[in-house]
C-alpha cells in the first residue's frame, strides 16, 4: 500500500541553460510540469516558444503523413508490441538526433508528396479511362464517327437508342413509318447476353423531336455519347487501351519506386517521429513556464525519493538556477505515483485500469495482488496449463527484452499460472484427467497422492472453499475502509459503517457454521454475536436522519444490505464454476481422444493425438481469458465497492519516451 | 401392452438424459452464435474505419462464445452420467433420467439469454474500444458482467449433475 510522497517545487533557471537544463530533466524522467494559469511577463519570449512548437507539430504531421502513406509498401513494420517485446532498435539520444535531420526528412517528404500525387493522378486516370471504355464497349459495331451523336452536323444530328429485345422490330418499322427516306437507320449487332437493342438514328435535325416522341412509346432509352469524342467508338477504344497501359504502366513504376525504399523511409519516419515527439513533450513543459527577460519559471511534482538526484543535477548550474519547495496550494492535489515491492509491481497496471488511486488514499495493490493470483490460479486450475504457460511465458521473458506494461502482464500470468499448477496438483488436474485416462501415463499416478481436494466428484467441499476466500476478501475489503476512517479520525463511521457490519457479518457466519457442526462453539453464542452486530447497525445506521422515526427506519431498512454482502459472497462461486469447468473441458477433450483412438484402428491414435492437442490449446485460450477477467471482476466489483476511491491524476512527468525506438540508458 | 411399458422403462431414462444434453447444448450454443453474431455487426463496423482493431475486437466478439462451450461442457457430463458415451451400457432409470434432464435445464435457459445480452454489451465495448482502444481492460470487463448469470447456471447444472445418484 504504498503512493509515493510528491513534494512541489518551483524552479528558477536562467535562460540561458533552460533548454540544456530542461533535455537533462527529461533524460531523468521524473519531474510532472504544472501549467501556468498566468500571462507571461515576456510575452515576446513566450510567443517565439510557441511557433517553435508550432513547428514541430508541423514537422509531426509531416511524419504521420509519410509513415501513412509508406506503411502498406514496407515489408519490416515494428509497432509497440515488437517494441514491447525488445525487437526494436536500440540508439542513444544523440544518435537519434542526428538520425532525425529536420531537412533531410522534409526532403523526404516533399519526394513521397510528389509520388503520391503521381500515384493518385495515375489512379484517377486509369478509373476514368475504364469508365470510358465501359460506356463506348457497346457501341463498338458502330461504322459511323461518335461526332454524329454528340454534336450533329448543321443539317443532321444522330441519336442512339437502347430498346428492349421484343420491341426491337416495331421500333425499327414505326420509325421507318415517321421518317420515310430521309433518315437512315441502323441496328447494332446484338450481344448473346444484350436484352436490349441498339439503333443509330440519323435524321435531319427538325424530325428530331419526332424521333424521340416515336421512341418514347417503345420504352427506348436514349444513349447518351460522352462529348469531345470524335472519331469511331472502335478507334476511341483503341486509343482507349493505349491510354491504359501507359497508366497501370505509371502506376506500377511508382509503386516500384515507393517499395524500393518503403522499409528506410518506415524507419527514418519512426526515428524522426520519437525524436521530435520527445522535443514536443520538452517545450510542452518549457510553455508551461512563466517567462521574465531573463529568466524562466516552472512548477513542478517530483516524487520525494528523487529529489536527490534532481539537486544533483541543478547543482551543477548552481549559479544559474534556483531551486524552492512549496506548499501544495489549496483544493492542489499531487498525482499518485504507486510504488510496490516484489509481487505486487506486476499488479499495477490492473488498478490504474479500473482508475488512479487518489493520492494519500489507500493504494490496493499490495491487497490485490496474493488474491488475484490466487482466483487466477482456482479459475485456471490445472496443473498442466500452469506447467505450460509459465513455462513458455518465462522463456520468452528470458529470450526476449520485454520491457513496460507488457512485462508486467507477462509476470502477472507466470505467477497466477503457478498458482494454477499449485491448485491443479492439489485437485489432480493435469491437461484435465489425462492421468487417468490414458492408460501409458500410468506411471504419473503417484501425483494422485498430492490430491487433497477433488471438485469434480465433491463441489461442495470446493464450493466452501470459494466462498471462504470471498468471506476473507470482502471482510479484509471492510477492514481497511474501517482503518482508513479510523486514520481521518471519523471514529463513528469506523464503529457503526465497518464495525457494525463485521460483527453482523461474522455473527451470521458462525452461527451458520456452529448449527452445521463445523465450529465448536455454542450456537446461541454466535446468534448472540449477529444480534449484537444487528443492533449496532439499527442504533447507527440512521444517525444523519432528523426525527427518531426516521433514525429507527433506516436503521432497520439498513439490515436489508446484507442481501447486497450475501450476493458479493455468492459471486465468489464463480471461482469453483471456472475451475469446474477447466478441468470438465479437459476431460471432455481427454474422452473424445480416447474414443477416436479407441475406436478406429491404426490410424486412430494420430487423429486422437490431433484432438488432444488442439482441443487442449482451444481449452487454454478459452479458460485464460475467462480466469483472466472472472479474477479480476471480483476484485473491481466485490472488493474494490468496500472501501477504494480512485479519483487520483495519474503521474505523467517529462521524459524520454518512444514509441519505436529503444534508448540507451 | 406390458411389453410397451417394459420398453419405455427400459429406454425412457435415457431420452429424457439426451433431451436434456440437446437442450443445453441447443439452446446455450444457439444463444452463442446469436450473442457472437451481434458483436460480430459491431466488429465488421469499427473494422471499415480502422482494420487494425481485428485483434482487440475478437477478444470480445468472443466474449459470448463462452455459454456455448458450457452448454457442450453439461452435456457431456450429463451423457457420460447416464452411460451414454463409450463402450458401457445405459444405466439410468426414468427418474434418474428426468433428474439429469432437469438439471441441463439452467445452463440451457440462463446460456441462451444471457449469451445474447453478453453480445449486445461485446457490441457496445467494441464501439468504445474504437474511440479508446487505450480502455481495452474495461471493455472487456463490462459484458463479463452478463457472463456472471451464465457462470451461476453452469455450476448449479454441474451441482445437480453430481447430486444425482446413478
Amino acid at each position: 500500500m504504498a503512493i509515493a510522497e510528491m513534494q512541489k517545487a518551483r524552479i528558477a533557471i536562467h535562460k540561458s541553460i533552460s533548454d540544456e537544463l530542461l533535455k537533462e530533466i527529461q533524460r531523468l524522467g521524473c519531474c510532472q510540469f504544472i501549467a501556468q494559469t498566468s500571462d507571461s511577463a515576456n510575452e515576446r519570449d513566450a510567443a517565439a516558444m510557441r511557433s517553435r512548437l508550432r513547428h514541430i507539430d508541423d514537422l509531426l504531421g509531416e511524419v504521420r503523413f509519410a509513415s501513412r502513406f509508406i506503411e502498406p509498401y514496407a515489408a519490416k513494420k515494428t509497432g509497440g508490441i515488437a517494441k514491447a517485446l525488445g525487437d526494436c532498435e536500440e540508439f542513444s539520444l544523440e544518435q537519434l538526433s542526428e538520425l532525425a535531420a529536420e531537412e533531410s526528412f522534409m526532403a523526404l517528404a516533399a519526394k513521397l508528396r510528389d509520388l503520391e500525387k503521381r500515384l493518385s493522378d495515375a489512379k484517377s486516370g486509369s478509373s476514368r479511362v475504364a469508365g470510358l471504355r465501359a460506356a463506348l464497349q457497346p457501341l463498338a459495331g458502330l461504322p459511323y464517327s461518335l461526332d454524329f451523336y454528340s454534336k450533329g452536323t448543321d443539317r443532321l444530328q444522330g441519336s442512339l437508342f437502347s430498346v428492349p429485345a421484343v420491341h426491337a422490330e416495331e421500333f425499327r418499322r414505326a420509325q421507318s413509318g415517321v421518317l420515310g427516306d430521309m433518315a437512315e437507320i441502323y441496328s447494332l449487332p446484338l450481344g448473346e447476353k444484350d436484352s436490349s437493342q441498339l439503333f443509330s438514328v440519323i435524321c435531319p435535325r427538325e424530325m428530331g423531336e419526332a424521333v424521340s416522341g416515336e421512341a418514347m412509346k417503345f420504352q427506348a432509352a436514349k444513349v447518351d455519347v460522352p462529348p469531345n469524342i470524335c472519331r469511331t467508338a472502335r478507334e476511341e477504344l483503341g486509343k482507349l487501351s493505349a491510354e491504359s497501359t501507359e497508366y497501370s504502366s505509371e502506376e506500377a513504376s511508382v509503386i516500384e519506386e515507393i517499395t524500393e525504399s518503403a522499409d528506410d523511409v518506415y524507419r527514418t519516419c519512426q526515428y524522426c517521429g520519437d525524436y521530435w515527439g520527445i522535443e514536443k513533450a520538452r517545450i510542452e513543459s518549457l510553455i508551461s513556464g512563466e517567462q521574465t527577460e531573463r529568466i524562466l519559471v516552472m512548477t513542478f511534482w517530483i516524487p520525494k525519493s528523487k529529489l536527490n538526484e534532481f539537486d544533483n543535477i541543478a547543482s551543477r548550474y548552481s549559479d544559474l538556477v534556483e531551486v524552492v519547495p512549496e506548499e501544495p496550494g489549496e483544493g492542489e492535489t499531487p498525482p499518485t505515483l504507486l510504488r510496490n515491492k516484489g509481487m505486487s509491481v506486476p499488479v499495477e497496471p490492473l488498478i490504474e485500469m479500473y482508475g488512479t488511486p487518489t493520492y494519500g488514499g489507500i493504494d490496493p495493490t499490495a491487497i490485490v495482488a496474493p488474491f488475484f493470483y490466487a482466483f487466477f490460479g482456482i479459475c485456471f486450475g490445472d496443473a498442466g496449463y500452469g506447467l505450460l504457460i509459465a513455462a513458455l511465458l518465462t522463456a520468452v521473458l528470458m529470450k526476449k527484452k520485454v520491457t513496460g506494461t507488457l512485462r508486467k502482464f507477462f509476470h502477472i500470468l507466470i505467477i497466477g499460472n503457478v498458482c494454477a499448477l499449485a491448485f491443479g496438483v492439489l485437485t489432480f488436474s493435469w491437461f484435465g484427467d489425462s492421468i487417468t485416462a490414458f492408460s501409458f501415463l500410468g506411471f504419473l499416478k503417484p501425483l494422485q497422492k498430492l490430491q487433497i481436494l477433488d471438485p469434480m466428484n465433491d463441489p461442495t467441499t470446493m464450493l466452501f472453499v470459494s466462498l471462504a476466500f470471498g468471506f476473507i476478501q470482502i471482510m479484509a475489503g471492510l477492514f481497511i475502509a474501517l482503518r482508513e476512517n479510523l486514520k481521518k479520525g471519523d471514529k463513528m463511521a469506523a464503529f457503526a459503517d465497518q464495525g457494525g457490519w463485521i460483527v453482523f457479518l461474522c455473527g451470521l457466519v458462525l452461527s451458520g457454521l456452529s448449527s452445521s457442526g463445523a465450529v465448536p462453539l455454542p450456537t446461541g453464542l454466535c446468534t448472540a454475536i449477529a444480534v449484537v452486530g444487528a443492533l449496532i447497525l439499527i442504533f447507527t445506521q440512521g444517525r444523519s436522519k432528523e426525527s427518531f422515526a426516521g433514525k429507527a427506519f433506516s436503521g432497520v431498512i439498513s439490515l436489508y444490505n446484507v442481501t447486497s454482502y450475501l450476493g458479493d459472497l455468492l459471486s465468489y462461486s464463480r471461482l469453483l464454476a471456472l475451475g469446474l469447468g477447466s478441468a470438465a473441458v479437459g476431460m471432455v477433450i481427454n474422452m473424445l481422444a480416447n474414443l477416436v483412438s479407441d475406436g478406429l484402428p491404426t490410424i486412430g491414435w494420430i487423429i486422437g493425438l490431433l484432438i488432444f492437442l488442439v482441443g487442449h490449446v482451444f481449452s487454454i485460450a478459452v479458460n485464460l481469458l475467462g480466469a483472466f477477467v472472472h479474477s479480476l471482476r471480483l476484485q473491481y466489483v466485490e472488493f474494490f465497492s468496500k472501501f477504494y476511491e480512485a479519483s487520483g491524476e495519474e503521474y505523467s512527468p517529462l521524459s524520454l519516451s518512444t514509441q519505436y525506438v529503444r534508448l540507451k540508458e | 401392452m406390458e411389453n410397451i411399458i417394459e420398453t419405455m422403462a427400459e429406454q425412457l431414462g435415457a431420452a429424457l438424459v439426451i433431451l436434456g444434453a440437446a437442450l443445453s447444448v441447443g439452446f446455450a450454443g444457439s444463444g452463442s452464435a446469436w450473442g457472437i453474431g451481434i458483436a460480430n455487426e459491431a466488429a465488421a463496423g469499427i473494422m471499415t474505419e480502422d482494420p487494425k482493431k481485428f485483434g482487440y475486437a475478437l477478444v470480445l466478439l468472443a466474449l459470448p462464445g463462452t455459454q456455448g462451450i458450457y452448454g457442450l461442457l453439461v452435456a457431456f457430463i450429463a451423457m457420460s452420467k447416464a452411460g451414454l458415451l463409450g463402450a458401457g451400457g445405459v444405466t439410468v432409470t426414468i427418474w434418474q433420467g428426468l433428474a439429469i434432464g432437469c438439471a441441463c435445464l439452467p445452463i440451457a435457459i440462463a446460456g441462451f439469454y444471457t449469451a445474447i445480452w453478453q453480445g449486445k454489451s461485446s457490441a457496445a465495448s467494441i464501439l468504445l474500444i474504437s474511440k479508446r482502444p487505450d480502455q481495452i481492460g474495461k471493455a472487456v470487463i463490462l459484458p463479463a458482467m452478463c457472463e456472471t448469470y451464465a457462470v451461476f447456471a453452469l455450476l448449479m447444472s454441474i451441482m445437480m449433475l453430481t447430486g444425482i445418484k446413478v
